[in-house]
């Protein structure tokens, strides 16, 4: 099997497990959610030790991505503890 | 080719895939690039993954379905991303562009007179980037080569008159451009930087196993996907080219000159082994 189809087997088994594992516990926050998958996008990142320079290009831009989300998630944990505004809930009115 | 056209027709019209209808579905996959199924697999998770999100977030309100939409989106995106690393050329149209140039290497050996081994110089031997160079007369022993060849296709690398030999590309001259030269020149390193390079970048082997043991270097290629049947003269020479390839990157991690000492091929395997001298 190629690299790249393990990188996507790997990736797309990690994220069926979180939703199967979490909706099982019951869970019911999305930052949870999105927060886990950005973890297992990174740990596949760095088991796919090298990629061709245009691949690794996008990949960058994915991981800046993750990286931004991953910093409003933590920014509306911030926020909720500081004011107890739950932005989750904004969102979905 | 009339053939393909029909198995790709009958495919579209939605035909019930059994017996002849499946060999017609691998068949078209097959004929498809490996660029355009992961592109197809990816539009597919893509759109369907911001439906199934935007059903589950704004209208069923489930968390679970959110994230499975999620998860779907985010793979989509890691498959485009990957789809830009397959060639554009085709598999066969890739063959062609190698045999050819093995044959003209080969026909270029041959009208010379050459026969000794090839010596893959490191980039600091050669101009730039690692070379391969076939000394006109052959000697049991490989040339002292001290200083860097000047980048001309007949070069004198030594002091006698007989010092005069042929500095030739290889796929690994190229190949070198995307490798990650090791810090240090352990086995590990070596089997680290070459299995990045081989297995991850050019994924033209399955895993790549190195061997240190004094001044010979054992290299052993799983599944190589790049064997040509061929008895060409160039074989001889320079050696198949993923060993010529797995020589020039070794010469160029150890910053020594290298000669490829034997190759030993196996049902799934390739074994090279790589003499260091200079």
């Amino acid at each position: 099997m190629e690299p790249e189809a393990k990188l996507i087997l790997l990736m797309g088994i990690m994220f069926a497990a979180t939703v199967v594992i979490f909706s099982a516990l019951g869970e019911e926050r999305l930052d949870l959610y999105v927060s886990m998958f950005t973890l297992e996008y990174f740990i596949s990142m760095a088991l796919h030790r090298s990629f061709k320079p245009k691949v690794a290009l996008y990949m960058n831009i994915i991981s800046c991505f993750f990286l931004i989300v991953f910093s409003l998630i933590v920014a509306a944990r911030v926020i909720e503890i500081l004011y107890g505004v739950y932005i989750w809930d904004m969102l979905r009115l | 080719m009339k053939n393909e056209k029909w198995n790709s027709i009958r495919l579209r019209e939605g035909v019930k895939l059994t017996g002849n209808n499946a060999a017609c579905l691998k068949r078209a996959l097959k004929l498809m690039s490996q660029r355009r199924v992961y592109r197809a697999v990816s539009s597919a998770l893509i759109s369907s993954g911001v439906v199934m999100f935007t059903l589950a977030f704004f209208i069923l309100s489930s968390t679970t379905l959110s994230a499975l939409g999620i998860s779907m989106i985010i793979l989509g995106f890691v498959a485009l991303a990957v789809s830009a690393g397959f060639p554009r050329i085709p598999d066969e149209a890739s063959r062609l562009i190698l045999e050819s140039s093995i044959r003209n290497s080969s026909v270029l050996i041959e009208e010379l007179g050459l026969r000794s081994r090839a010596v893959y110089l490191p980039s600091k031997l050669a101009d730039g980037r690692p070379m391969a160079l076939i000394p006109l007369i052959s000697n049991p022993e490989p040339p002292k080569i001290d200083k860097p060849l000047p980048k001309r296709l007949i070069v004198r690398y030594g002091l006698k008159q007989e010092d005069v030999g042929l500095l030739m590309e290889t796929p690994g001259s190229i190949a070198a451009e995307m490798f990650e030269k090791p810090s240090e020149h352990t086995t590990g390193a070596l089997e680290s930087s070459l299995s990045a390079l081989l297995v991850n970048v050019l994924g033209v082997v399955d895993s790549v196993k190195a061997s240190v043991d004094g001044s010979t270097i054992i290299v052993e290629l799983s599944n190589p996907k790049l064997t040509i049947e061929s008895e060409a003269l160039a074989y001889e020479v320079l050696g198949s080219p993923l060993a010529s390839t797995v020589a020039s990157l070794a010469a160029e991690a150890l910053d020594r000159p290298i000669i490829i000492e034997g190759e030993e091929q196996t049902r799934n395997r390739l074994l090279v082994r790589l003499r260091i001298f200079g």
